[in-house]
């Protein structure tokens, strides 16, 4: 698979699969889900709550919640399976290999400690060094993220800061040993739009500077758009479609990633109704026979309901799962 | 901070002036006053000779008057005597006073000790067969009696296994020192801790069952902390703000738990002071060792909110900062 010479991907996940057992059966998390990230590059991955980004992102962490488990899958960071690796060796790639950013910056944090402290243990957790460095290195990673002030900022709470700040300070943390991948979940829906926008800028700017690959997750296409080389739509567990990002928004394939981007407001269209998606994101133990979206899709026919589509290209890099998708 | 410790400590002072009348009134409230008592210990004694009395100890005054003047010299530093001692009551108290701090404090030691680590193995395997063993174990120190456990321990190490001393804290003879010590405070310390431990650990459990499930413990895994280091360091921190509250909260019944301990064990401390003084009609002793007892969980109460502070960063005391949320 990863031929001599060339660089393997910086993240790569072959066929992923969540399982999470309840009274009434197992749900199906995220349903084989595959998809690669080079290095420097992001793949944004789109989905209603519940879609499955958040379970695949926690999965290649192996943070699953309880009782979640991996069923099935390969993960590779830099060429190297970390997938069914232990609980040591996968602490020790966490924070150094792999870093994560969440959605809520406030309670991501731990009140008790300093902001200053909590960057400098991630950098001493991978690294033999003291104190004293271990400052240092926060100081340079908050001055890096554009906190203000650094020395002064080092000291204070999370409570004491704002919301953009505190995310920055979850930034800085999760990049303190320069990870390959960096996982962010959300990572802007928490915030104002003008520090959205700020924290994007942040990212990219630390990306092209590092060179990671970032799986970038959100619920919000325009963030997406703005942040993606690639983007993986989500559904139900599963990708839908997955194509270059510029193609995409282009000229989406599949009937959901189409209705998606039509709920985008647009400036100027004040007088239109914004178009909804009708109908429900299917209860995980309650999918219907076939492709998962047919009971909403306006195309669905009978031959939908047959078999679960399966991700397919035309020869190119954009991929569907869509029986009805028509080639542009 | 030192204005908010003043205001407290202001606090407490006016509780312990409003309780000190409290208690002087129930006492006077009891049936039988010293009089009674010489009076059935001289048979010779006269009604007429007993209103003499009366009046020489001024107990024919009213409750108020007679609460005035012991206040008047309680203020000037002057407690009184105690009757069963026939010594001031400041010389009394402090023998006994230093036995229940050997007392309450080893067996508080070693109820955080050992409340500490299996609150959160317990937290940390919750549901598996050790925390069922750790929660039984501690339904069933909370559920005992604690005067029926110690009755347990003195048949059982004493009686049956004559291995350990049933009461006192030296033996007959004396001479034995440190190790003499030790052995009486074996079984007493062991039954107030058993008494304490149990809510103690369940307390721990609680919080700490919370705190594992927050979402910086999640960072902070993600960011590639141990296994050990999260319980440790990031979560138990966090877990510790409800139960230092809980714990200083309990002082008062550990205070209780140590009357009924120290009476079993005839452990000459400030609960067998309190005991034999209330039954003796003692009441300028009985007086200052329950104010005593409110002194101290006012006390408890305080370093309570102080620990407060000094572990969670979002509550402060200063002056015109105001609570954070």
């Amino acid at each position: 698979m990863i031929n001599a010479g060339v660089a393997p991907p910086a993240l790569e996940v072959e066929d992923l699969a969540v399982v999470f057992p309840t009274r009434r059966g197992d749900v199906l998390a995220v349903a084989g889900v595959s998809y690669a990230i080079g290095r420097g590059r992001t793949l944004g991955i789109v989905g209603e709550s519940g879609s499955g980004k958040s379970m695949t992102a926690l999965a290649v962490m192996g943070l699953l919640p309880a009782p979640g488990r991996m069923t099935s899958g390969r993960i590779h960071v830099g060429g190297d399976l970390v997938s069914g690796l232990g609980e040591d060796d996968m602490t020790r790639i966490r924070g150094e290999r792999i870093g994560m950013i969440f959605q809520e910056p406030m309670t991501a944090l731990n009140p008790v400690f300093s902001v200053g402290a909590q960057i400098a243990e991630a950098w001493s957790l991978h690294r033999k060094a003291g104190r004293a460095e271990a400052r240092d290195a926060a100081l340079a990673l908050l001055d890096r993220v554009r906190i203000p002030e650094p020395s002064r900022r080092y000291d204070d709470y999370p409570h004491q800061i704002s919301g953009g700040q505190r995310q920055r300070a979850m930034i800085a943390m999760a990049l303190a040993c320069k990870p390959e991948v960096l996982i962010a979940d959300e990572p802007t829906t928490a915030l104002d739009v003008t520090i959205q926008a700020q924290i994007i800028e942040l990212l990219l700017e630390i990306q092209s500077e590092m060179g990671m690959a970032i799986q970038f997750i959100s619920h919000n296409l325009g963030v997406i758009s703005e942040i993606a080389d690639d983007v993986a739509v989500m559904y139900a567990g599963r990708i839908v479609e997955y194509a270059p990002s510029s193609r995409l928004f282009e000229s989406p394939r599949h009937p959901y990633t189409r209705a998606l981007i039509a709920t985008i407001p647009r400036v100027g269209a004040h007088d239109t109704r914004l178009p909804a998606i009708g109908g429900q994101v299917p209860h995980p133990l309650a999918l219907p026979p076939g492709c998962p979206f047919s009971d909403r899709c306006p195309l669905a026919d009978d031959d939908c309901r047959k078999a679960v589509p399966q991700l397919t290209t035309q020869g190119d890099a954009h991929r569907v799962a869509c029986i009805k998708a028509e080639a542009t | 901070m030192i204005r908010y410790i003043l205001q407290r400590l202001g606090e407490s002072a006016a509780v312990i002036a409003l309780m000190s009348f409290v208690i002087y009134a129930l006492i006077g409230l009891m049936p039988g006053d010293p009089i009674d008592l010489m009076i059935n210990s001289d048979p010779r004694l006269t009604p007429a000779d007993a209103a003499r009395l009366r009046a020489v100890y001024g107990l024919d005054r009213p409750l108020v008057d007679r609460y005035l003047s012991w206040a008047a010299a309680a203020i000037g530093g002057d407690f009184g005597n105690s009757r069963l001692h026939v010594r001031p009551v400041l010389d009394v108290m402090p023998g006994f006073l230093l036995n229940t701090v050997k007392l309450m404090g080893l067996s508080f030691i070693l109820s955080v000790a050992i409340a500490i680590p299996a609150g959160v193995i317990a937290a940390r395997r919750q549901n598996s067969r050790l925390d069922h063993v750790i929660n039984l174990l501690c339904f069933a120190g909370i559920s005992v009696p604690v005067f029926w456990l110690a009755l347990m321990l003195i048949i059982l190490f004493s009686v049956m296994m004559p291995i350990l001393p049933a009461s006192g804290i030296a033996s007959v003879g004396g001479g034995g020192g440190i190790m003499d010590a030790a052995r009486h405070l074996v079984l007493p310390v062991a039954t107030l801790t058993i008494f304490s431990v149990g809510s103690y650990t369940r307390f721990v459990r609680a919080a700490m069952i919370e705190v594992l499930r927050q979402d910086y413990i999640r960072t902070a895994r993600a960011k590639g902390a141990g296994p050990s280091r999260i319980v440790w360091v990031h979560a138990l921190r966090n877990a510790m703000i409800p139960v230092v509250t809980v714990i200083a909260l309990s002082f008062g019944t550990l205070f209780s738990g140590a009357l009924i301990t120290e009476t079993m064990f005839a452990y000459p401390g400030m609960g067998k002071l309190i005991y034999d003084s209330i039954m003796g009609n003692d009441y300028n002793m009985a007086l200052v060792t329950l104010l005593f007892a409110t002194a101290v969980t006012l006390a408890a109460n305080l370093l309570a909110d102080l620990a407060y502070a000094w572990l969670d960063p979002r509550i402060s005391y200063a002056a015109g900062e105001g609570a954070r949320p």
